[in-house]
């Protein structure tokens, strides 16, 4: 039976959106609770040091401050179990700008800073670590007991050089792409308070479980007496993954025993924040003479900077990204995450794929024009199907995967059918041309991961239905999205249904807002909850839909009112050349979301200026469970790649950064922002919520490489180095 | 983040601000001094003179056609009243920072930091400005703004002078589009800080002649410069491509571009002479007038 | 000052050199003012004074004493309860932290233009950054709301 969908697939705006617009939602910065002391971080300015004294007598007897805290005062001064997960606060040395060394609370935020500057602080330079490569160095200093290789990750199907031997071209390219800052609109920050022994933290978190464990670790309390509270938050995109700001919070109001508020400065964002890692990516592919790839070997060297945080993770998923959305027999990779004194790197929207995506679908663009051949047809033709192994591991990628959809369709759109006579209608002194790429990403965090989301679902006697789920919502609306799921499987109105996230008090662990699973994972698991309330309704006989107080009344008093459901992200069914007991070492996907778009640009050959008015992006996502929503997520994400692709790089000189503000780190306004048409394809993912599978990582990816892939189009150079900043493009022209 | 709040004064009237000045800071707009303030700049006093603005008109035009420009009006006011007037200050205003922004800045202020990369300097510049200021003793002086702007960050303006008006002598007015113009170069298509950029002025006669022409650029040199080897081979001349490509190469002649954050050198050496080039249009619409 | 149309006489005068963005969050209670920023790069902290959008991160409290000042909070009585309608129907919010600001600058554009262009949409909006969104549902959301405004009028005179 096949259940008419009432609320699936139309568009719906945000439960919060009303209180948004008002503004009277309360974002956990927002918070000003009675007697609330104000906190603020003692910062590392070098990047490279050793602590010989830290003096904190002269903060610690101010008037009006509550505590001044040093490693010394965190009961475990560690943010993960391992060493490279680095301290809460600095101890015997530091290893960035903008590591946190000291904690203070005071009344208010102007003496918090009074007592910062009074702090004493003793440092010996050391000599820093500026690169991978000066990591690498033989000589260099070591950041780690385990050295400066954070990980390493390499995998080969076959042996790739054999397999491009024959080929009519050869392509060995090396690329860049920089480190890029989310800059959500809220910098971290929050509340926490201690009530009867149990910290409570308000502060925006993409893992609040993950956070709740840290604190606990940290303070050396209970788990059961640490309650996140992760939302509302202005923005995430990966920065509140990794965010130890929770840890500093609960530490202040566990010292002063009062509610402690702290709010990042945008510089100190800019500064400590974690960043998409840097990558240098070399690649060498081989094509046949009707642009077939035959193989492809790529090489990534990434920063992640101090600690590791997600470095090895993220460059697990280059390697499986490494092929592209393309199907070929052979391919290699080996990636390397090093440790240095730079901004450390992060989770980013995207996670990792942005940097390989923009090694391999530069080659096809490139070879595309050598050979002759359209630069879509040609990606039509290498396109890999659903159901087919996959180009490196050679695992079973879903059948829903339509790669080759989005290609076909994006191939009659009037952007791209008319690319010819709209280049020809620049003026001078501007250029035009068109450009294409295309991307997958998976959906979860992998094969062998255990990855799981979970949903409690409970009816009161008004017939009133309640669901806490994960993943946390941090601005993509996803609690709209599992009452729409919810809606659609009780065939309630959507009205009878509150949806609650991100509160470890009352949400049952699902894991992060990340890796594109959130609609897939938790929307699974709201799904199973409901299925399961529908199923013991007609097993009790009781009208649900009919009747829905009766309902409630005679299961409250049944005792069965309440439910819960645990969705576990199923693994590849065949899992390749992957070696079973290192299934999650790789963590090859099951289900991928795909994406292609096609990139207007213009250019002035006078100044370098360079502007994209117009792109066209076609995604496979399944289902759109709320289309408008999911049209504004491809859009925003979109528009993050296009300030990788143009003007985003966070820069240091020597370990000290140079972008230190909005000012001189510049993300798109209003006026840099394209007419975007975004499209879907016809895509059903069987093992999804109605369909649906995730979308919001993959359309940043093609941005990137379809600007490059214009920009050839309009001078014939195709750029390597990202972002792609008027004086690179002046020197791209006069290479032209 | 709120640093210790510093006095604030607010003088009702001209008279009053003088002796103020001696132990603060003019503030109007605020848009500069307040993130100077923010990064550590020691501020203990502002002395805000927006309440003076109900003194001085947006914009008068003197007896002799000259254009007094108040120095204290939010940028979006002086260009809402200066209607079709002084194209390349109007242009410069269109992509200054962002409408929040130009609805508090000045022109004031623009001036009085002293940036070469300030985006109001360059028009003014060709346009002839003098800066009208208020001295100690309540008397008024007027400097040419060649000679106001002494390096980066340094005006003549001493502790306790402030400018109440920006006057344009009657001799500039009246070169509409396509004889002036402004072009910035940013990292962004609002709301950034000049990598360099161009304002120019000329008249243009019947047979396509240029005279009375004027160009200066920001951020390529300590203080907004003219382009004074550039003006001289175009005065009186016909641009044809020779002539163009000359103008070009004479560009170098007058800027003194360093590296820094956002832009090389040599990045603006080569874009100054594309942005002189631009002005002087399309090769191809000089090509024509050229051979008739 | 008048704020959100209520008159707040004597406003004492340590506060005077206070930002008027922390004077709005810690003195007034009108958390709808983001910081994002602090030097009027973001636009969420985007505030009405005297019919102007300014960022109110730049603006101390002693220079606006005898201003108009509008927030976010003030615009449904101020006649932009069609702009806040159109922001949702339009599902133009993602986190919103960035909304207040933008509905300020979109609300002093339709009070001086009924019926702006997207010219003018986008001229009005370039100093609110937005990093969730793409801008675009901000033009459609403003058009309806002038619509909407539009034909009130009509419907009352």
């Amino acid at each position: 039976m096949t259940i008419p969908q009432t609320w699936v697939g139309r568009s719906r705006p945000s439960v919060d959106a009303g209180e948004i617009v008002t503004g009277a939602l309360e974002y956990v910065t927002d918070r000003f609770p009675d007697g609330v002391l104000h906190g603020a971080v003692l910062r590392s300015a070098v990047p490279h040091a050793r602590i010989d004294r830290i003096d904190v007598t002269a903060a610690r007897s101010l008037p009006g401050v509550h505590c001044v805290l040093v490693a010394d005062d965190v009961p475990v001064n560690a943010l993960g179990p391992r060493e490279v997960d680095g301290p809460v606060l600095a101890e015997t040395c530091v290893r960035q700008v903008g590591e946190a060394i000291a904690l203070v609370a005071a009344d208010d935020e102007d003496t918090a800073r009074r007592a910062l500057a009074t702090i004493e602080l003793e440092l010996a330079p050391l000599p820093v670590v500026d690169s991978p490569t000066a990591a690498a160095a033989p000589d260099a200093p070591q950041l780690h007991p385990t050295g400066n290789v954070s990980g390493r990750i390499s995998f080969s199907s076959g042996d790739v050089e054999q397999a491009i031997a024959p080929a009519v071209l050869v392509l060995r390219r090396n690329v860049t792409t920089p480190s890029q800052e989310h800059v959500a609109i809220d910098t971290p920050g929050g509340v926490a308070a201690v009530e009867d022994g149990v910290v409570t933290i308000w502060c925006g978190s993409q893992n609040p479980g993950l956070h709740q464990r840290k604190v606990a670790r940290a303070l050396e309390i209970d788990i059961a007496d640490v309650r996140m509270i992760a939302n509302p938050v202005g923005g995430a995109f990966g920065s509140r993954n990794d965010d130890p700001m929770p840890v500093y919070l609960a530490l202040l109001a566990r010292a002063t025993g009062r509610p402690v508020r702290v709010h990042m400065t945008r510089e100190e964002t800019m500064a400590a924040g974690a960043k998409r890692h840097p990558f240098w990516t070399s690649i060498a592919i081989g094509f046949d003479a009707t642009g077939r790839i035959l193989g492809s070997s790529v090489r990534a060297v990434a920063d992640t900077g101090p600690v590791i945080t997600s470095g090895p993770n993220v460059m697990k998923t280059s390697g499986e990204m490494s092929t592209g959305p393309y199907r070929f027999p052979v391919a290699s990779f080996d990636g390397t995450v090093y440790y240095t004194n730079n901004a450390n790197a992060g989770a980013f929207r995207g996670y990792g794929v942005p940097q390989v995506a923009f090694a391999i679908e530069n080659a096809v663009t490139e070879a595309a024009h050598t050979l002759g051949l359209d630069p879509m047809q040609m990606r039509i033709d290498n396109a890999l199907r659903g159901g087919e192994p996959h180009s490196l591991y050679r695992h079973r990628v879903t059948d829903s995967l339509a790669v080759r959809a989005t290609l076909e369709q994006a191939a009659v759109h009037p952007l791209w059918t008319d690319r010819v006579s709209w280049q020809a209608q620049a003026a001078w002194p501007w250029r035009r041309g068109t450009g294409v790429a295309t991307a997958i990403k998976g959906v979860g965090m992998g094969s062998g991961t255990g990855d799981a989301a979970r949903a409690r679902l409970e009816i009161d006697g008004d017939g009133h239905v309640t669901i806490w789920a994960g993943p946390n919502h941090t601005g993509q609306s996803i609690q709209t999205t599992y009452g729409q799921v919810a809606a659609d499987v009780l065939q309630i109105p959507i009205e009878q249904i509150d949806v609650r996230v991100g509160d470890t008090g009352v949400v049952p662990e699902s894991g992060p807002t990340a890796a594109s699973r959130s609609t897939y994972a938790g929307g699974n698991a709201v799904r199973m909850v409901c299925d399961e309330l529908v199923r013991r309704c007609s097993e009790l006989e009781l009208p649900l839909q009919l009747d829905p107080e009766g309902t409630g009344t005679k299961l409250v008093e049944l005792g069965e009112a309440t439910y819960e459901q645990t969705f576990v992200l199923p693994d590849t069914d065949d899992i390749g050349l992957v070696p079973p007991e290192d299934l999650a070492k790789y963590g090859p996907h099951r289900v991928y979301g795909a994406c292609t778009q096609a990139v207007r640009v213009e250019l002035n050959t006078l100044t370098g200026e360079l502007r994209v008015p117009e792109l066209l992006c076609v995604v496979d996502c399944g289902t759109a469970i709320n289309p408008a929503a999911m049209i504004g997520q491809a859009e925003g994400g979109i528009l993050q790649g296009l300030g990788l692709a143009i003007m985003e790089e966070h820069r240091l000189e020597g370990g000290v950064p140079v972008t230190t503000s909005l000012e001189n780190y510049l993300i798109p306004t209003i006026s840099d922002t394209p007419v975007m048409h975004v499209e879907m394809v016809d895509s059903t993912e069987d093992s999804g919520p109605f369909g649906a599978k995730g979308m919001s990582e993959v359309v940043v990816v093609p941005t990137p490489p379809a600007v490059a892939a214009a920009v050839m189009d309009a001078v014939g150079v195709l750029p390597q180095t990202l972002p792609l900043t008027p004086e690179r493009v002046l020197s791209l022209l006069e290479e032209a | 983040m709120s640093a210790t709040p510093p006095t604030l004064l607010r003088p009702a009237s001209a008279t009053d601000v003088t002796g103020l000045l001696r132990d603060g800071r003019a503030i109007c707009g605020g848009t500069d001094l307040l993130v100077q303030w923010r990064a550590g700049a020691p501020v203990a006093a502002m002395i805000d003179l927006t309440a003076i603005r109900a003194s001085i008109p947006v914009l008068e035009e003197t007896a002799a056609g000259d254009l007094r420009i108040s120095a204290l009006h939010p940028l979006t006011e002086v260009t809402s009243a200066l209607g079709e007037e002084l194209v390349p200050l109007r242009e410069s205003v269109a992509v200054f920072a962002s409408t929040t922004i130009r609805n508090r800045a000045t022109l004031g202020g623009n001036l009085a930091n002293g940036s070469p990369a300030a985006d109001t300097v360059p028009p003014l510049l060709v346009l002839g400005a003098v800066i009208d200021v208020v001295t100690p003793d309540g008397g008024t002086r007027a400097v040419p703004l060649a000679d106001f702007l002494l390096g980066p960050g340094r005006v003549q303006l001493d502790e306790q002078e402030w400018i109440r008006t920006v006057t344009i002598p009657a001799s500039a007015r009246g070169c509409g589009r396509p004889g002036g113009g402004f072009r910035k170069i940013g990292g962004r298509a609002a709301q950034a800080i000049s990598f360099l950029s161009l304002a120019w002025q000329w008249r243009v006669a019947a047979d396509g002649t240029l005279t009375d022409v004027r160009l200066a650029m920001g951020a390529v040199a300590p203080t907004v410069v003219r382009l004074t080897a550039v003006e001289n081979l175009l005065e009186g001349s016909l641009p044809g491509p020779d002539l163009i490509d000359a103008a070009a190469a004479a560009v170098d002649e007058d800027i003194r571009p360093i590296d820094d954050l956002r832009a090389s050198a040599a990045y603006r050496r080569r874009c100054a002479a594309g942005l002189v080039r631009e002005a002087l249009g399309a090769p191809a619409h000089h090509a024509t007038r050229d051979e008739r | 000052m008048r704020l959100n149309g209520i008159e707040i006489d004597n406003v004492p005068a340590e506060l005077h050199g206070m930002r008027l963005l922390d004077y709005l969050r810690t003195e007034r209670g009108l958390t709808g003012a983001k910081e994002g920023c602090g030097m009027g790069e973001c636009g969420s902290c985007t505030v009405v004074i005297d019919g102007a959008a300014v960022t109110s991160c730049l603006v101390l409290v002693g220079q606006v004493l005898d201003a108009e000042i509008r927030t976010v909070e003030g615009l449904a009585d101020a006649g932009h309860g069609p702009l806040q309608r159109a922001f949702v129907a339009r599902q133009a919010v993602q986190c919103g932290y960035c909304i207040p600001g933008v509905l300020n600058s979109c609300a002093a554009l339709l009070d001086r233009v009924p019926d702006p262009d997207d010219e003018q949409i986008r001229t009005a909006l370039d100093g609110n950054l937005c990093r969730c969104t793409a801008y675009n549902r901000f033009y459609d959301a403003v058009h309806d709301a002038a619509c909407e405004r539009r034909t009130d009028q009509a419907g009352q005179a």
